[in-house]
């Protein structure tokens, strides 16, 4: 060893070391550009619309931004449209932690261009995307191994979103419960360390100030949790409306020619230009408006009109593909709605009761759980903001019920469910309870017919396999087993294509779904399950039919029998 | 990091050389593969993380500018709706000045006077609650401001919690104001007092009042307006001195001259009482009824000082005459028993006709002072039976009473 050896080992750091420093710095500057986005959107807002904006500049400003931001995400930053945490989620889940640099910043410019030009959208999202993307490229600067840059995912986006909301606890949790999809995640003191230190960073430069005032709330009497229990309900119910229209909404967008995607975003700015004459309140993230409903100052009429023209608004800025989160507009509308059912109730309940601005507070919690589906979060979150634990029992029941609805009728999580819009599929978060999985069941020989191949041609193709699959190894179209095929000729329909009799909703797993989802989802004995990409659902990668399952126990069964032999020979030497 | 490798000498002789790169070596080590080694290293993660921490530290920086200009922008802008909130207070938009406050008090958090005005556009409005609720917040961080303590006061005082009301301007009046100290505390004690006044705690606005008596500038309507409390506090000899102060100021104030004569009247002096209310410009109905009253009592009573005895005898006739007819009304009317009316009735008939001019005795000024003691003696026993007097010189006749009263203690 020589002296230059030494040095070289001493300035080398070790792993964990390494990893330490990184989540500190990642936190740091994930904090540092939630911060700078959150200026930056006020600063637009500022210099677009100034203090007492004419009826005209309301109308002129998200159209003409919306045209901007419209080419720039159809053209440079693809993937920088919607809030950012689905695209977060599917970093981490399939892309090994990679968010190409572009995204970021792609992410900063339209965002804090659509957001400071009245779009109603949240700032939360992107910052997680922000700090999500930063850690990224940091990672791979530093040359980190792919399994270290994806852990540093979920740090970025707790950093970022602990400053974001100045709520370094529901941050973490944010990051465990909804990126990461599992609470009991080894990164538990990293996504603290870098939550801390972008608190720290964040109110070293903004203050302490709480992001919204809330006078001390309490259960005032026992029965008043039957209150908060209707709050939860109708929690449940606005939660489900919001998602249901949101996907519906954003479908029918995605269903129009690919040609009018620059143009979309347009539509959406024009939409909120009308909207905001009406209700100028709901111009951008709105939490001056959220901090009105917790400290009870609107009215019942001011609630509900503000509570239902944000939630239109906000599909329509979503779904037209513009850059921005539902974080904020699900406590928005959260805090609306809290605050029209605590009126009703103080007004009608036959005990003592808090003010409406409690069930204000309580209905953003239920809001959040119920769309966002982070119960955990949306506790804490609640918690930080009030620093009363007072409040968490009847925040907890509406939450559980706002869930557990929401839950029922819509089981897929919206951020999932966005992905799935964009053909993307994320691996469920349930522990693998079988030692195979698909990829290790599955077959690549498969037979493909053009969608357009008639029904006799596709039953005198040579193969004979029991199941068709119709399209393209990279674009599957749809299933068709040999006994329709036979069917659709023995009722005349022998000349009719095969692309429209195709089972187009058929089903499918992914390469890392567990043995037992497999034989869960297998429709039939004779049957084909396709086994398709997570981050493009439409391309196959195998099929596994009965046989392939066979010959897969012949092979464990034939190498387990080689292994018995061989330990025998070896016990007989 | 390639293993290390003892350097090869050639055959022919000559200076060793590197076996991995081929250079020339020195003292056994290869100068170039040292350099490529350290090249390594500082691409390694150390001097990355280095970078990093400058990256940071510089993002840091500059983030902090632009805050602190959007801080400042933020600043104009709260100042900007702050103004259009003030104007729209003025003009009596409440509703716009409250939006535009509030959007003051959002824009700019920490400036307390922006959310003071809004708790006081809140107050204006009618939103004692939400009014209540900012400005307990304000109190929570600044406990002692006499300005969050006095609106708060005004606050309960408006919802009727009188005993909150007066501990808010109690803590008030203990602040410190950050102008004009003297005159800030003057106008809280001066509030203070119409508060506790009209929730009828006398005693009180009395002891807050004479600590205001102390060191009272000299301005007319400030002495006007002490005057006032003190009469409705129940002192109107400090009233009267107020009124007199404010009249050596501007002797031809309407008020000061009501506010005088009216002090004059409870004292009892009625001649001065008089001086004073008839020469008030444009009196009201309550002056000018109190004018005529002092006027009846100076022309009815048989007592005053420089009256002949004739004068005497006719003004207590005719007092007694007009406590006699009452008597007989109230007799009349009520149901209770009236045997003590009776006999005033029968003392006053017995005064009656000694008092008619053949049976007048020539000097007899005890006689007057009795037979006056009668006739107010009828005139409240009319009074406790059957109400207040409905005449004036009924009235007139209880108020001589009362003044010889006062006069004998």
């Amino acid at each position: 060893m020589t002296h230059t050896d030494d040095a070289a080992q001493w300035l080398r750091l070790k792993d964990h070391q390494l990893f330490l420093a990184l989540s500190i710095i990642v936190g740091i500057l994930a904090g540092l550009v939630a911060v700078l986005f959150s200026l930056a959107i006020d600063r637009v807002d500022a210099v677009f619309f100034g203090p007492t904006p004419s009826a005209w500049r309301m109308v002129l400003v998200p159209l003409a931004v919306s045209l901007v931001t419209g080419v720039l995400l159809a053209t440079l930053f693809p993937d920088a449209r919607g809030s950012g945490v689905p695209q977060t989620k599917a970093a981490f889940h399939l892309h090994q932690g990679v968010i190409p640099a572009r995204v970021p910043i792609g992410k900063f410019l339209t965002g804090a261009l659509g957001i400071g030009a009245g779009h109603s959208m949240g700032r939360e999202g992107p910052s997680v995307q922000l700090g999500a993307g930063i850690a990224s490229v940091i990672g791979r600067w530093i040359q980190l191994p792919p399994e270290r840059i994806s852990t540093l995912i979920p740090i970025g986006a707790a950093g970022a979103l602990a400053a974001a909301f100045n709520t370094p606890i529901a941050a973490v949790l944010f990051a465990l419960e909804e990126i990461i999809g599992d609470l009991n995640a080894s990164l538990l003191g990293s996504t603290v360390i870098a939550s801390v230190a972008s608190v720290v960073v964040e109110r070293s430069i903004l203050g302490n100030e709480p992001l919204f005032r809330v006078p001390p709330y309490h259960l005032v009497h026992p029965a008043e949790l039957f209150g908060y229990a209707a709050l939860g309900v109708v929690g449940g119910i606005v939660s489900l409306i919001f998602c249901k229209a949101l996907l519906g909404f954003r479908g029918w967008f995605k269903q129009l020619p690919p040609r009018t995607l620059m143009f979309q975003p347009a539509i959406g700015g024009l939409a909120i230009g009308l909207v905001l004459l009406v209700a100028p309140e709901v111009k951008g993230v709105g939490y001056e408006y959220v901090d009105q409903a917790l400290n009870g100052g609107l009215l019942v009429r001011t609630l509900i009109v503000l509570g239902v023209v944000k939630l239109v608004a906000t599909l329509v800025s979503y779904a037209s593909g513009n850059a921005g989160g539902i974080f904020a507009p699900s406590l928005f509308i959260g805090a609306m709605t809290g605050g029209l059912v605590g009126t009703v109730v103080t007004r009608l309940a036959p005990f003592p009761t808090a003010e409406p601005g409690a069930y204000a507070l309580v209905g953003m919690g239920a809001l959040f759980a119920g769309i966002i589906r982070a119960p955990m979060t949306s506790v804490f979150m609640i918690f930080e903001i009030t620093q009363d634990y007072q409040i968490l029992v009847p925040l907890m029941v509406a939450n559980l019920l706002s869930f557990t609805i929401a839950r029922r009728y819509q089981p897929l999580p919206v951020y999932d469910a966005l992905l799935r819009q964009d053909d993307v599929h994320l691996p469920s978060t349930l522990r693998r309870s079988s030692a195979w999985a698909a990829r290790d069941v599955m077959t690549r020989e498969m037979v493909f017919v053009d969608a357009e191949t008639s029904v006799d041609e596709a039953l005198a193709m040579p193969g004979g396999a029991a199941v068709v699959l119709v399209g393209t190894p990279e674009r599957l179209l749809g299933v068709l087993t040999r006994r329709r095929l036979a069917q659709a000729r023995g009722d005349g329909r022998g000349a009719v294509a095969v692309g429209e009799i195709a089972d187009r909703s058929f089903a499918h797993v992914h390469a890392d779904h567990a043995l037992d989802v497999v034989l869960e989802r297998m429709p039939a004995p004779e049957a084909v399950l396709p086994v398709v990409r997570r981050d493009r659902a439409s391309a196959v990668l195998g099929v596994i039919t009965l046989e392939s399952l066979m010959r897969r126990q012949e092979r464990t069964t034939a190498a387990t029998a080689e292994g018995a032999a061989g330990h025998a020979g070896r016990d007989g030497a | 990091m390639p293993p290390w490798t003892a350097p090869s000498r050639p055959p022919h002789g000559g200076p060793a050389r590197c076996p991995s790169c081929g250079q020339p070596t020195r003292a056994g080590r290869c100068r170039s593969c040292e350099l490529a080694r350290w090249t390594r290293v500082v691409r390694q993660e150390f001097v990355r993380l280095v970078i990093l921490i400058v990256i940071t530290a510089a993002s840091f920086w500059g983030t902090r500018s632009f805050a602190r200009s959007n801080a400042a922008l933020r600043r104009d802008q709260a100042a900007a709706w702050f103004m259009l909130g003030q104007e729209a207070l003025r003009s009596g938009r409440g509703d716009a000045a409250i939006a535009a406050l509030r959007r003051s008090a959002v824009r700019d958090p920490g400036q307390g006077r922006y959310r003071l005005a809004l708790a006081e556009a809140l107050a204006t409005n009618h939103l004692d609650a939400d009014a209540r609720r900012e400005l307990l917040a304000l109190r929570e961080a600044q406990p002692e401001d006499p300005a969050i303590n006095l609106h708060l006061a005004r606050v309960e005082a408006r919802s009727g919690d009188a005993d909150a009301a007066r501990r808010y301007y109690e803590s008030a009046l203990g602040g410190l104001w950050r102008r004009e100290q003297g005159d800030m505390r003057r106008a809280t004690r001066i509030e203070l007092v119409d508060f506790l006044l009209a929730h009828d705690q006398r005693a009180r606005a009395l002891s807050e009042l004479l600590v205001l008596d102390v060191n009272v500038p000299e301005e007319a309507d400030l002495h006007l307006r002490l005057g006032a409390m003190f009469l409705r506090a129940g002192d109107p000899r400090r009233a009267l001195d107020h009124f007199t102060l404010a009249l050596s100021q501007t002797p031809k104030s309407g008020a000061a001259l009501a506010g005088a004569g009216q002090a004059a009247f409870e004292l009892g002096d009625y001649r001065r009482a008089l001086r004073h209310l008839a020469a008030v410009p444009l009196a009201d109905v309550a002056t000018i009824e109190r004018r005529d009253l002092a006027a009846l009592v100076l022309a009815s009573d048989p007592l005053l000082p420089r009256l002949a005895i004739r004068e005497r005898q006719e003004r207590l006739a005719a007092a007694a005459d007009r406590a006699l007819a009452t008597l007989y009304a109230c007799r009349g009317s009520t149901t209770a028993p009236a045997t003590a009316l009776d006999s005033l009735v029968e003392q006053m008939t017995a005064l009656q006709s000694s008092l008619e001019v053949r049976n007048r005795p020539r000097s007899a000024p005890a006689a007057i002072d009795d037979g006056l003691d009668l006739v107010v003696r009828a005139e409240r026993a009319a009074a406790a039976s059957c109400g207040p007097p409905t005449t004036a010189l009924d009235r007139a006749l209880l108020l001589i009473g009362r003044q010889r009263v006062l006069e004998d203690s």
